[in-house]
């Protein structure tokens, strides 16, 4: 019996296996086909959309060609038909993007759903081509052809694609570029070979295009910069539409932790003032910076390359505090607004227009207000020289309470000369290597009050070493800059003020200052954001460490002294 | 004497105060925020003295894919006669084709009646679509190169020097 109970339960088991297992079969099967099903609907969708990208893409090329052309005519009705132009341009381009955008999501998916298909990585790669997102696809296209993804019937479309993508990311002097150029070359060798080109090779004409604009790339460049060297101020036309960004304008949050060894520059061998325990002190400055640039161009008979100069507005704000640990009664805030605006008049000589206005707070009460309004010749020889002739309107005011009679408050003028000159440039892109740059000013004042009236003599000198910028988006670190400059200040005061202790005879007080300044920069982590919004390097992130070593020296003991600052920073643009 | 003592106070105090306001300026330029210079010290952190301390550099070299610099075509921008002799040309072919479509329809519908063949309407109909049709392929044959080479010469002339655009690798059909 009890034989017969388990021979009953082994039949009812294997007949419930019989009856389950298959079910299973068929449910596995099932959901299997079900997802193939979802695999090939959410890659059709991707493709529909990448081809609707394309197009948009190729009706915003013709707007652009459109623009070329409305360029060659100079007159003032063209600059208003090449606002229009370049804002339809602008809107296909965003619609061409926002469709990769979608598409790249649908290969996403179908990533997700057939992990084990190559065919769905190598689209995304596609699809962040075209979405000019290179270095991310050019990682994808790699893993695609490294899953040997092959489509029987293009079976070389991953080396084209690779190759356009590492040619499109990177420029002439980059190994990168030279291997985009080598995948090019296969491609085309392929194709040749192949007694069926047109329908197994459709990109040949393609390759060929970008393989010969690739090899030509180092005439062009030099063709560009002789047209900048002869005429720095020549605008290009159409102007580049500026790509997406993140935020309507460039934005920076920078962090340093410094110290400081005399924050009240205290003189030499002076002592402490009451309720001050030291002079140096750790500290923290932070600032946070808002700007835009807005390019812009006017037509002149002048230049002989586009017939276009450019213009140029900035408006800029900066918060900056600087927060002493051991010395909180030294702690300052600065507000700083800042609003220019430079114009060519010819290809090689412009004027330019800085206001600004700051508002200094020590230990959280106002100090100080400054205004200065610049205003400037600007003479670029060529793109390795350039002067600016500058006056400077200072007023400065005290915040805070003071007679009539002492009031410092008033006018400060100052005369500028600069010079640069870039000693060395980059020998395939032709960007500044060693840059020396020399200032020379004079300075006077009008303060309100009885005065304590001086004249400045002032000279910079800075040399500023780019050792390394990166050829390719994909590198991590953009560039590392290092610079070194010496500033000297000699004051002399108007009106005898101080009685000397030995002969009780009354002296105008004269200073010399002289500050040296070392400081090296850091670049990494290129964003096509931060290139759009104009950051220099496109990089996120910056670290910028600094020494500086004053001195002064003055007739008035009490005010000569000596200070060591040293900081290290990292900024952080969105 | 009152005026003398407060006077030279004054005179004492005032280079004090003034060179606190000094000490505001040299404030703003240890926070690298000197606005009264074309030159920054050291790096120009803030980004303040871009415009005028920086000399301008060539264009950043664009991608070769966003403004490919693709090889400037042989072919010679066409001028606005040349182009108009083509395009006369063009609508000359054009008119001769239609007008052999057009006379192989009506002998079609000639022929018919003179076979007595019955038809319906809609057979009719077909026939002629189909004379149509044979007539273009028969004209295409005899003059369809010379039609296409006209199209290629004016597309080409009006893109002159065109640079090449980048096209991705065509689709597939998914799987």
């Amino acid at each position: 019996m009890a034989l017969s109970y388990f021979a009953v339960r082994n039949v009812q088991r294997t007949f419930v296996c019989v009856l389950f297992l298959p079910g299973l079969g068929v449910q596995i099967a099932t959901s299997e086909l079900a997802d193939k099903g979802s695999y090939a609907k959410a890659m059709s969708e991707g493709q529909s959309r990448l081809e609707a990208s394309y197009r948009k893409a190729d009706s915003a090329d013709k707007k652009a060609d459109q623009a070329t052309e409305i360029c060659k005519s100079k007159d003032r009705a063209s600059e208003i038909e090449l606002r229009r132009v370049n804002e339809e341009q602008k809107k296909l381009r965003d619609e061409a993007r926002a469709l990769a955008d979608e598409a790249l999501e649908y290969f996403r998916s179908a990533e997700t759903l057939d992990p084990d298909n190559a065919e769905a990585v190598f689209f995304q790669g596609l699809a962040l081509m075209q979405l000019q997102n290179y270095c991310s696809a050019i990682n994808k296209i790699q893993l695609a052809r490294k899953a040997l993804y092959r489509n029987p019937k293009e079976p070389a479309e991953t080396t084209f694609a690779l190759g356009a993508a590492l040619v499109g990311s990177s420029n002439v002097g980059s190994p990168k570029f030279e291997e985009g150029k080598k995948f090019l070359v296969d491609y085309i060798a392929q194709a040749d070979g192949s007694p069926n080109r047109n329908k197994m090779f459709p990109n040949y004409d393609k390759a060929t295009q970008i393989y010969k604009a690739a090899v030509a790339q180092p005439a062009d460049l030099l063709t560009k910069y002789q047209e900048k060297n002869r005429e720095p101020n020549h605008a290009a036309c159409p102007l580049p539409i500026s790509g997406k960004t993140e935020l309507p304008f460039a934005a920076f949050i920078l962090s340093a932790i410094g110290y400081n060894d005399n924050v009240i520059t205290l003189g030499r061998g002076q002592s402490l003032p009451p309720g001050t325990p030291q002079k140096a002190s750790l500290y923290n400055e932070s600032t946070f910076g808002l700007g835009r640039d807005f390019s812009s161009s006017h037509s002149s008979s002048l230049s002989d390359t586009t017939g276009w100069l450019s213009d140029g507005l900035s408006l800029k704000y900066l918060f900056t505090s600087d927060t002493f640990f051991d010395l909180p009664d030294s702690d300052r805030l600065l507000h700083t607004f800042v609003g220019g605006y430079q114009w060519a008049f010819t290809p090689n000589a412009g004027g330019l227009i800085n206001v600004s206005d700051q508002l200094l707070y020590i230990t959280k009460s106002p100090a100080s207000n400054i205004f200065t309004a610049q205003h400037a010749l600007v003479l670029d020889f060529n793109a390795r020289w350039k002067s600016l002739l500058s006056y400077y309107l200072i007023r400065t005011d005290s915040l805070t309470q003071v007679t009539p009679l002492d009031n410092p408050d008033g006018f400060t003028h100052r005369i500028e000369m600069a010079q640069i000159w870039v000693v060395r440039q980059d020998q395939w892109d032709f960007s500044p290597i060693l840059t020396l740059t020399g200032q020379y000013a004079h300075e006077w004042d009008q303060p309100t009050g009885v005065a304590g009236q001086f004249q400045r003599e002032e000279l910079l000198g800075k040399i500023e070493y780019k050792l390394f910028h990166a050829r390719d988006r994909c590198s991590f670190i953009r560039s590392v800059t290092t610079s070194a400059s010496e500033l000297w200040q000699t004051d002399r005061y108007s009106h005898a003020a101080f009685t000397l202790p030995d002969s009780g005879n009354l002296v105008t007080r004269s200073d010399s200052f002289n500050q040296l300044v070392f400081a090296m920069s850091i670049a990494m982590w290129y964003d096509d954001y931060m290139q759009n919004i104009g950051v220099p390097d496109g990089n996120r992130l910056e670290a910028i460490v600094q020494y500086q070593y004053t001195t002064r020296d003055s007739n008035i003991e009490a005010d000569a002294y000596n200070q060591n600052r040293f900081f290290a920073s990292l900024k952080l643009n969105f | 004497m009152r005026t003398f003592y407060a006077v030279a106070t004054a005179t004492i105090a005032v280079p004090l105060l003034a060179v606190a306001q000094e000490a505001a300026r040299d404030i703003t330029r240890e926070m690298g925020a000197d606005t009264a210079t074309s030159v920054s010290q050291g790096l120009d952190r803030t980004g303040l003295h871009r415009n005028t301390e920086r000399v301008r550099r060539g264009q950043h070299a664009p991608s070769l894919l966003e403004a490919p610099q693709g090889e400037t075509s042989n072919v010679k921008k066409l001028s606005k006669s040349q182009r108009r002799q083509l395009q006369r040309e063009r609508d000359l072919l054009l008119k001769d084709r239609t007008a052999a479509m057009d006379a192989a329809a009506t002998a079609t519908g000639a022929s018919n009646r003179a076979n007595r063949v019955y038809s319906t309407s809609e057979q009719r109909t077909e026939d002629v679509a189909a004379a149509r049709k044979n007539a273009k392929r028969e004209w295409d044959a005899k003059w369809g190169q010379q039609l296409q080479s006209i199209d290629r010469a004016i597309t080409q002339g009006s893109e002159g020097g065109k640079r090449a655009r980048f096209h991705a690798p065509s689709l597939i059909n998914p799987k």
